[in-house]
């Protein structure tokens, strides 16, 4: 593998790539870009246009993580050369199914061929409840075909967001890659550091990823209460202090949710992933050593093994409620990972509205939210 | 240097090719970090305070939950609980209590228990039943247990104390009422054999001077229509002390049963001596009587008369129910437990008798009972013998054909 990466701005346009010499052999781009830098119709066509043979995708982001850095409104873009393993994309339009988990499904087939080994999904960060696309994915695939990957953002606006497939880009839109045959490594962590604090809370009235009340009172209220002076920036601010939700008694299958969106009249909020009714609902804080912590925690579950050849790309998804709550200090977490998975190993990225990866505890594959969670690819 | 600080020297060097520094923007992300940090360490101590606030009021709320619910058990249960201070003197007391001491709380408060209940001392874990001394000469029955706990770091105890007073009185009326039918029962049963005793004696002499006069001990001078006469006197003299006789022994039975003289006994040597016993009878009628019996003693633990009584009883039955010509076999086992089988070619029990064999006086049907004289008593004395000895009794018939009857007898412990 080897593996070249270029960066847009808005003043230089495409800079030139830095990284391995590639000499026209391109597999794979991946990009993630600040949407008014996609929102160019010139941006994406002009990039694929320079690697002909390259299969493309990516997504609009809330921040983008290229190298050791963490930018906003640039677009981070990987090109890399795989010389064991053969690369099939594809997309579909979440409107086009009845819903997330159809879609999900309807994807996966599209790409499910003997050899398959891994598949990255990059979906509409705002349409999608994530939880049913991956259980939709999950469901027509060999239980041993790993998925990761993230739902695309829009900054802090919550507004619109955007996945892509080749040459064009579109709001709506899931896309996945799939990798083929049996020289691809994949590695994959995942962990928040946020800490769960205050009273256990039941979630006495929900609907799939919509949440009404908690303990009976309205949910809406409580966020409002502990934002304080924060909470006129709604939705985007919620998500310092993400949903900790599990089922009675199984507090060790927890999974972190956060705000996609609220409802003023209801005082309702839809979040990224389900909010069962029943579960459990806890708030979450974070603080910028335990978030560090926990990047660095997902990376060393990531870190390649001795076996790969040549280098390696690590694409990070993190999620945008880490940024809101850490601002530039966000950028420690990005080098933590960085120095953990050492100079081979090429790292582009974005700031999410949800994670993709097994989890830790369940090892299914999981939407999550509020971490930092690191797909390494390598071929050996 | 801190990282951020680099990161943000980095940032105001980035896009300018003469690698000069963009001070203006070094400057805004700088006071940026400090206004994210401020905001950061706010959220933080918000959350800090509003959860503090939110977690007193829960456990308030848990706690008054909790006090409730022991006052409403407190007052509602049907049982007297006592909180006591380490020298057993009463904190408080519950309407039950109050009604079992019949003093209100306010009297019995500052009150070693001790004073008002019979107990010894205060021992955990033991459940004492005992009365109450009498606060206003009412005395009550008392089940009295003790659970120590503690209170703010006070070693307490909780006194649980239930009314049995009408438990108590109920079991003792129940004791009264057994014993009542207990005395009736052995008086009916002294009523019998004393009054079973005085029939036999005048009978006796009945039987006696019939027998005289029958067989003309006293030379012919009686006319012969006075010796058949006298034949028929004795004849139902004979069924009359018979009937006596299994009166009183079915009576001495129901008395509390005659006191068993158990001693090893071979049960086949016994069988025997009932065949020889009963061969001449048999033989009167021409019928087949075989013993069937192992080389080897079968022993078991019983009263030699009472068995020889139940072998005589079923043998005389089968020979009683059985035609002549017919045959009638004693098999005695030791296999899977002692028995003894009595097995008969006779007219068989129809399944309308069989449900009402073993009780006093039943005779069978009309035909059977003219033509075959007994007492209605023999099987009975038969089971219950049977049933002291811990033995059980099973019949099986076929109309027309025979019946056998098997008594099974317990093991003797090796």
């Amino acid at each position: 593998m080897r593996v070249a990466q270029r960066l847009w701005t808005e003043r230089d346009g495409w800079a030139p790539p830095t990284g391995a010499k590639l000499n026209g052999d391109s597999s794979l781009i991946f990009y993630f870009g600040a949407p008014e830098a996609l929102g160019r119709a010139d941006v994406v066509q002009d990039l694929a246009a320079l690697y002909p043979s390259a299969k493309v995708i990516g997504c609009t982001t809330g921040g983008e993580i290229h190298g050791e850095d963490v930018l906003d409104g640039s677009v981070s873009a990987t090109v890399v050369a795989l010389d064991h393993t053969r690369v099939e994309t594809a997309d579909v339009m979440v409107t086009e199914w009845a819903n997330a988990f159809d879609a999900g499904r309807a994807l996966a087939r599209k790409l499910a061929a003997p050899g398959l080994r891994s598949l990255f999904v990059l979906s509409d960060g705002l349409q999608v409840n994530g939880s049913e696309l991956v259980r939709g994915m999950a469901s027509v695939v060999d239980p041993r075909v790993l998925i990761t990957g993230g739902l695309a953002g829009d900054g802090a606006r919550f507004g619109k967001t955007s996945v892509g497939v080749g040459k064009s880009i579109r709001p709506g839109a899931i896309a996945a890659v799939g990798f083929y045959g049996d020289r691809l490594d994949v590695f994959h962590g995942s962990a928040g550091g946020w800490d769960a604090f205050g009273p256990s809370r039941e979630i006495t009235r929900s609907k799939n990823n919509v949440l009404y009340e908690l303990d009976g009172a309205p949910a809406l209220d409580l966020y409002k209460r502990y934002l304080g002076e924060e909470a006129d920036k709604l939705p985007g601010s919620a998500l310092l202090f993400p949903l900790r939700v599990y089922p009675p008694g199984q507090e060790k299958a927890a999974l972190v949710r956060t705000v996609l969106s609220v409802d003023e009249k209801e005082r309702s909020m839809t979040f990224a992933g389900d909010v069962p009714q029943g579960h459990v609902g806890q708030l979450m804080k974070g603080n910028f050593d335990r978030l560090v912590d926990g990047a660095s925690l997902a990376a060393s579950q990531a870190a390649p093994g001795p076996a790969a050849e040549g280098s390696s790309i690590a694409i990070l998804v993190s999620c945008i409620g880490r940024k809101l709550l850490l601002g530039q200090r966000i950028g420690e977490e990005v080098e933590t990972v960085a120095n953990i998975l050492g100079e081979d190993t090429s790292i582009t990225g974005f700031y999410s509205y949800g994670e993709i990866s097994p989890h830790s505890a369940t090892g299914m594959c999981e939407l999550h939210n509020q971490t930092m969670t690191i797909t390494v690819l390598s071929e050996n | 240097m801190p990282s951020l600080l680099q990161r943000q020297l980095r940032a105001a060097k980035r896009g300018r090719p003469d690698g000069s520094l963009d001070l203006d923007a070094l400057l805004a992300s700088v006071e940026a970090s400090y206004l994210e940090f401020e905001r950061e360490r706010r959220l933080n101590d918000r959350a800090g305070q509003l959860m503090e606030e939110e977690i007193m009021a829960a456990n308030a709320r848990i706690r008054a939950e909790a006090t409730e619910t022991v006052a409403a058990v407190f007052r509602g249960v049907g049982e007297g609980i006592l909180q006591l201070d380490e020298s057993g003197r009463i904190i408080s007391a519950n309407p039950e209590a109050e009604r079992i001491f019949r003093a209100g709380e306010d009297r019995l408060r500052g009150r070693d228990l001790r004073e008002l209940v019979n107990i010894g001392d205060f021992t955990v874990a033991r459940m004492v039943e005992t009365q109450t001394v009498a606060v206003d000469g009412v005395a009550r029955e008392v089940e009295v247990s003790f659970a120590p706990y503690r209170s703010n770091g006070q070693p307490r105890m909780l006194a649980l104390v239930r009314d049995i007073t009408e438990r108590k009185a109920r079991e003792r009326d129940l004791i009264v009422a057994r014993e009542a039918a207990e005395n009736a029962n052995l008086s009916k049963s002294h009523f019998l054999a004393s009054m079973s005793h005085e029939l036999r004696t005048p009978l006796n002499a009945i039987l006696g001077f019939a027998e005289v006069i029958r067989d003309r001990h006293l030379g012919d001078g009686v006319s012969p229509i006075y010796a058949e006469y006298a034949d028929g006197i004795h004849a139902s003299g004979k069924h009359l002390l018979s009937l006596i006789d299994d009166i009183l022994d079915l009576s001495k039975i129901e008395y509390g049963g005659p006191a068993l003289n158990t001693e090893t006994v071979d049960l086949g040597a016994l069988t025997r001596d009932a065949v020889e016993m009963m061969r001449g009878v048999a033989a009167n009628k021409n019928l087949d009587m075989r013993l069937v019996a192992p080389g080897a003693p079968v022993t078991v633990a019983a009263d030699a008369r009472a068995l020889r009584q139940v072998a005589l009883n079923l043998l005389s039955n089968a020979v009683k129910f059985t035609p002549p010509e017919g045959r009638v076999e004693a098999i005695v086992e030791a296999d899977g437990g002692p028995k003894l089988t009595v097995r008969d070619t006779g007219i068989g029990i129809t399944p309308e008798d069989m449900a009402h064999i073993f009780e006093p006086f039943h005779r069978g049907n009309s035909q059977v009972a003219r033509t075959h004289p007994g007492t209605g008593l023999g099987l009975v004395i038969t089971r219950k013998l049977v049933e002291l000895h811990g033995g059980k009794i099973e019949l099986e018939s076929d109309v027309g054909h025979g019946t056998s009857v098997t008594v099974s007898l317990p093991k003797v412990a090796a």
